[in-house]
């Protein structure tokens, strides 16, 4: 800063002189006047306002203090305190230097400088998300799992679902979880924002591919058996697991003649299911019909009479499944419709 | 392997006619002191092989994750201590090894991480029908049995353009019934494999036949021998040979299933299997399901049901289990062929020459006599207590003799000691009989039996004197048992109370064709299901000739529906009353009416369950007209003979079930149904179980459709009478064939002593673990291993056994050993038990517990929990458990 200096000592000198020749009468005031700058605070890390403050006085008395940022004027006062308020943003980040020039009347002036270091955060967090599972084949729970970092700390993770807030979470680790079923198949972008103090925002995504196949997952068990309507086809897919079995349930009277099939490819000629299909008692154990292929090709059907009142239970699942207690048999492609009717 | 008592490796044995019937001791305490038999200790040293089945599905898991996988497990065995022979490594039908281990090594194998489970590598035995002199080819009376000769005749059905697969001792590719018919083929194993009970396969592209069996079978699917004129079922097949046994002995799982595959690879459309593990009655076996499997893919498996009939019931095992193969049971043949003499009037007479005595010489003439006052009502002729002989009287003669008040051999002996040259002994009932004169001492004239007719002939002719020429020949004679169930057809059902057999064919008394090798006329006579099957299986061949479009599921349907009934034999067929549906299924094939029948009865069979379940059985059978015509039935209800007694001993009852088909009860009355063309009609049956049949016995019949013009259907049904879970899955044994003893017994080889269940110790015994020197009862020497162990007959077929190592309170220390799906054994009478006959299995502990540690000395106890097939695990009704007394291991 010494050429600065060095350049503003000139300038004075000179005003010095013309002042000296316009004075008559009275003896001429050249006292210059006293001042000294402080700012406060003296360090900024986020944007604020700087309060400079000229302690400044004069034989005579002070006209004014003008306050500069470098050669730029940004302020005066005329009335003690001697004050400017000015702001300071991230854009300032670096040394700020600032002056302050007191006048008298005479036309003496006197100056001060001071600085305020500025440093704003301006880095964004760095994130990560990532989804487990990646993929959904059946109902469930998705968790989502948000890695962020700051140099000065993160403050907030926001998770969103094809951009509709589902979470946010200020502590790591970031995580939220979202459950998901048929209707929601399809691709879903996950993607999160991780914040910092100064709302600087990290943002990732992810995909989630939702693809449930069986409308009527979960059925997995006889607490959570899908219920059969009399004379309406159901479609389902045994698959989503490595051994699915799907459940389906019933009210029966005694005495009433029904039939159940469980067609593949007689309706879905992709189908690759050979379903096996069992009808429980209402104890929910005891195998009142099974059938692998009494249907077309492999695929079943049976005529039964129903013994008691109650509520029967059917199981539905691959022959491979049921065959070996080894085998999984996992394939999207394993769809069915299941169809109970009156004969 | 001469031991009976095993280890589990050698549950499954196979087919074989050996009867082991029931002693019907009564139970007894056992006399202090009893020993057990040299033969029947457990040799706890003796290896024998097994799968050891890793995690992971072969399918899925590359060939280098499966080499690493198996590679940590031959590390880890090490470190424990196990001594085993690796055999084989799989990587493609299972992920794992064929091991060679003892008992209870395998044991210790069964607990290692990652190991899924260790099972018994089955052995299949070689059928070993009854071989009989070979006859005339024109004597192929069983063509004529199921409609064959019809099929070729008057239907044109040659089964042409059909490729049969025969897995089995291969066929003679140089016998001229086959010519240019063997279109593929295979032998997995070559001529050595079995020799000695080595087992070391020699694979090659001939399957020649240096056995006979597969050639005999194969000639009855479809031979036919332009020289002879003989012609199977099916004489323009083309086959597919796959030798899976050696010369000799018996085969294993692992190629079973290869030639399996490859019938299929191949294009077999049918397969015949005659061949099975008797007692083995679960669709779950390797082999069961693999057929299963095929038939899925399009092909007809056909299979024997198993010739362990005398062995009473659930007695059927092997492929013929799988769901959806046709499982067939064996019908005698209305003609059997017996050696004959020939009487000074010309007349030719059968005879049967009897065992412990000399045949008689070819040439042989002499004059006959008998009993001076004997009659063909006399009740004990040539009996000691009648006076036997007198002295001299009978010098150069053959004496005839009534059967009947003492045995065979007092009656020849008496002969032989009045001077007898010869005795021709004649039945005292309907039929023939195959006597024994066996006995000390020996009798040395030949001793041959006639049937009562031709006994009442020559007893006629004697008043003007009539002698016997032994010339040499041959005769076929009516069968008495022609036309019913031969007896040593296995019965059913299957552990899980499936209804097998499904159907039945000619097996008993069977021509066909033999290798030239063994028999220079090409031919011989065979018993057998394994004789059953292949009349299916050409029958199949015709049905696809004739409808191609047939899918493989439902050739049993067709055959099935117009199977025709079998009647129950007891000294002479029993006319309306038809044999057990658990030994017949259906009845017997008829090619015509499966072939000229248009209406299909789904399901072919009624399997009901267990009577505890359903008090009232309600099922549904569909009657599918395929054809223009409309059909007309009767259809009534017509119930077989319910099986009662015992497991090893069953008893017709005549308590039946009783039916009502649409609401109308079909007992007595009949319901007219009708089908109209093209159209369905519904059966609603109930099914209500014999009220007056004992618990645990299995009833069963038909539903009968009797069509004035067209082919009368069965629907076969079966059930059991009871709580199925209430069999007993432990049973008592018969050491000496008179005294019960409470099996399952803890067996202390060092001490020569046995302990029954429940028996009260004065002493705990204790073992040491060391090998010692001990000698048995019998003076026979053995160095066995100083360990406890059980011996269990398994009385009935076991869902789950758990084998587990428990403390002196009770409380479980270690798992020693989980099985699943075991066979039952053959017979609770040790005395009756052979190499492929068991009365018990052996549970041996060698001392160790799974971490490889020794068991630390103390008081242990050895449990057995049993889970009953159909068993409910959180049921403990269906779960049986034995636990053995408290023992001390010292070492």
């Amino acid at each position: 800063m010494k050429p600065h200096r060095t350049l503003s000592f000139a300038l004075l000198s000179g005003a010095l002189l013309l002042t000296a020749c316009s004075t008559g009468s009275t003896p001429p005031d050249t006292m210059a006047p006293k001042i000294t700058l402080s700012a406060s605070p003296k360090a900024l890390t986020k944007p604020g306002s700087v309060k400079l403050t000229a302690d400044a006085s004069d034989n005579v008395g002070v006209s004014k203090v003008e306050f500069y940022r470098g050669n730029t004027k940004i302020g005066e006062d005329t009335a003690a305190p001697y004050e400017f308020t000015t702001t300071l943003t991230a854009a300032d980040n670096g040394t700020v230097t600032y002056r302050a020039v007191a006048s008298d009347a005479a036309g003496n002036t006197a100056e001060a400088t001071t600085s305020v270091t500025v440093n704003v955060d301006v880095t964004k967090p760095t994130v990560s998300v990532s989804a487990s599972p990646t993929s959904l084949t059946l109902p469930g729970t998705v968790d989502f799992t948000a890695t962020a970092s700051d140099d000065r700390g993160v403050t907030k993770v926001e998770f969103y679902d094809n951009g509709k807030l589902i979470a946010t979470d200020a502590q790591a680790p970031y995580t939220a979880s979202q459950t998901y079923g048929f209707a929601d198949n399809g691709q879903h972008t996950i993607s999160v924002k991780a914040y910092d103090e100064q709302g600087n925002v990290g943002e990732a995504t992810t995909t989630l591919n939702v693809a449930i196949s069986d409308a009527n997952e979960p059925n997995d068990s006889p607490a959570n058996a899908t219920p059969l309507v009399i004379g309406t086809a159901l479609n389902g897919t045994i698959a989503g697991q490595g051994r699915d079995f799907d459940y389906f349930k019933f009210d029966a009277a005694q005495g009433d003649m029904l039939k159940l099939t469980v067609k593949s490819v007689s309706v879905d000629p992709a189908s690759t299911l050979d379903p096996y299909v069992r009808i429980l008692m209402p104890d929910g154990k005891t195998v009142l019909e099974k059938d692998d292929d009494s249907g077309a090709g492999l695929e079943s059907e049976i005529r039964f009479n129903v013994p008691v009142a109650g509520t029967y239970t059917v199981v539905v699942t691959s022959f491979d499944i049921y065959d070996d207690e080894q085998l999984t048999d996992d394939r999207a492609t394993n769809t069915y419709q299941i169809l109970l009717t009156r004969r | 392997m001469n031991k009976t008592a095993k280890t589990l490796a050698l549950l499954s044995l196979s087919l074989v006619l050996g009867a082991c019937g029931q002693s019907g001791a009564p139970t007894a305490t056992a006399p202090q002191g009893a020993l057990l038999p040299a033969a029947a200790h457990a040799n706890n040293l003796t290896p024998s092989r097994w799968f050891v089945e890793l995690e992971g599905d072969p399918t899925a898991l590359g060939t280098q994750s499966i080499g690493s996988q198996q590679a940590s497990f031959r590390a880890q065995a090490q470190s424990l201590g196990l001594h085993y022979q690796e055999v084989r490594s799989y990587n493609t039908l299972f992920n794992g090894f064929s091991v060679i281990a003892t008992g209870s090594e395998i044991n210790r194998i069964s607990r290692m991480p990652g190991v899924l489970g260790v099972y018994p590598v089955h052995r299949v035995d070689l059928p070993k029908p009854d071989l009989q002199a070979a006859l005339q080819p024109q004597m192929f009376y069983a063509k004529g049995m199921t409609g064959a000769d019809i099929a070729q005749n008057e239907l044109g059905l040659t089964g042409k353009g059909v490729k049969v697969g025969v897995i089995d001792t291969g066929i003679d590719v140089d016998h001229p019934a086959f010519q240019g018919r063997i279109v593929a083929g295979y032998d997995f194993v070559g001529d050595d494999y079995g020799k000695d009970g080595k087992y070391v396969p020699v694979p090659d592209d001939n399957p020649d036949d240096c056995n006979g069996h597969g050639t005999h079978v194969a000639g009855i699917v479809g031979g036919n021998d332009p020289a002879t004129g003989f012609k199977g079922v099916a004489p323009g097949v083309s086959f597919g040979a796959y030798r899976i046994f050696g010369c000799e002995g018996s085969s294993y799982d692992d190629v079973i299933l290869a030639a399996m595959e490859r019938a299929q690879k191949d294009g077999m459309q049918v397969i015949n299997m005659s061949l099975g593990s008797a007692f083995e009655n679960w669709k779950e076996t390797p082999l069961a399901k693999a057929a299963d499997r095929l038939v899925k893919k399009g092909v007809v498996v056909v299979a024997s049901g198993g010739n362990s009939g005398a062995n009473g019931q659930y007695s059927m095992g092997g492929p013929t289990m799988g769901d959806n193969v046709i499982s067939v049971a064996s019908v005698d043949n209305v003609k059997v062929d017996l050696d004959s003499f020939t009487l000074s009037d010309g007349s030719k007479v059968g005879y049967y020459v009897a065992t412990g005595a000399p045949e008689p010489t070819k040439g042989l003439t002499l004059p006959i006599t008998k009993k001076p006052g004997s009659t063909t009502t006399t009740p004990n002729d040539g009996c000691t207590a009648s006076g036997g002989f007198a002295a001299g009287s009978l010098t150069g003669k053959a004496v005839l003799i009534r059967r009947g008040g003492c045995t065979f051999y007092e009656k020849a002996s008496n002969a032989q000691k009045a001077g007898a040259a010869a005795v021709i002994l004649y039945n005292n009932a309907a039929g023939y009989i195959s006597p024994t004169v066996a006995g000390d001492p020996a009798i040395t004239i030949p001793v041959v039996s006639i049937s009562d007719t031709d006994g009442a002939k020559i007893d006629s002719l004697l008043g003007s004197g009539v002698s016997v020429t032994f010339d040499g020949g041959k005769i076929a004679v009516a069968n008495p048992t022609g036309n019913t169930i031969s007896s040593f057809s296995s019965i059913g059902m299957s552990a899980e109370l499936e209804l097998k057999p499904d159907i039945a064919a000619p097996g008993g008394n069977i021509y066909s064709t033999y290798p030239l090798s063994a028999d220079p006329s090409g031919y011989a006579v065979l018993s057998g299901t394994s004789m059953a099957s292949p009349h299916v299986a050409g029958a199949a061949a015709l049905m696809l000739q004739a409808y191609p479009n047939t899918q493989a599921k439902d050739m049993r349907t067709l055959l099935m529906n117009t199977a025709s009934l079998r009647w129950f034999y007891s000294g002479k067929p029993l006319e309306g009353i038809p044999d057990y549906v658990q030994r017949q299924g259906a009845g017997m094939v008829d090619i015509v009416n499966a072939y000229e029948n248009t209406v299909r009865a789904t399901p072919s069979k009624l399997s009901l369950g267990e009577s505890e379940t359903f008090a009232t059985r309600s099922k549904v059978v569909v009657l599918k007209n395929t054809g223009p015509r409309r059909e007309v039935y009767q259809v009534t209800h017509f119930p077989a003979l319910t099986i009662s007694g015992t497991t090893n001993a069953p008893k017709p009852s005549t308590a039946v079930a009783s039916m009502t088909i649409n609401g109308t009860n079909v007992d007595d009355g009949s319901l007219e149904v009708v089908v109209p063309p093209y159209g369905e009609v519904e059966l609603n049956v109930t099914i209500t179980p014999p009220a007056g049949a004992a618990d645990n016995s299995q009833y069963g019949g038909y539903i009968s459709l009797k069509s004035a013009i067209g082919s009368s259907l069965v629907v076969p049904y079966g059930g059991f009478k009871g709580d199925y879970q209430s069999l007993k899955s432990f049973g008592d044994v018969t050491l000496d064939g008179k005294t019960r003893l409470n099996f399952p017994i803890l067996v202390d080889d060092a001490a020569d002593d046995f302990y029954q269940e429940g028996q009260t110790l004065n002493a705990v015994p204790d073992y040491t673990f060391k090998k010692v020197e001990v000698t048995y009862s019998d003076g026979t020497k053995a160095t066995v291993l100083d360990a406890p162990y059980l011996l269990a007959n398994l009385a009935h077929q076991i869902r789950t056994l758990t084998f587990e190592l428990l403390d002196a309170n009770g409380n479980v220390v270690d798992t020693l050993g989980k099985y699943n799906y075991l066979s039952r054994d053959c017979t609770d009478d040790y005395t009756k038990t052979s190499s492929t006959c068991t009365a018990f299995e052996a549970f041996d502990w060698d001392g160790k517990l799974s971490n490889g540690q020794d068991a630390p000395n103390g008081l242990y106890q050895l449990r057995l929990r049993a889970l009953k097939p159909l068993g409910d695990e959180s049921n403990p009704a269906h779960t049986e458990v034995y636990t053995s007394q408290r023992f001390a291991v010292v070492r």
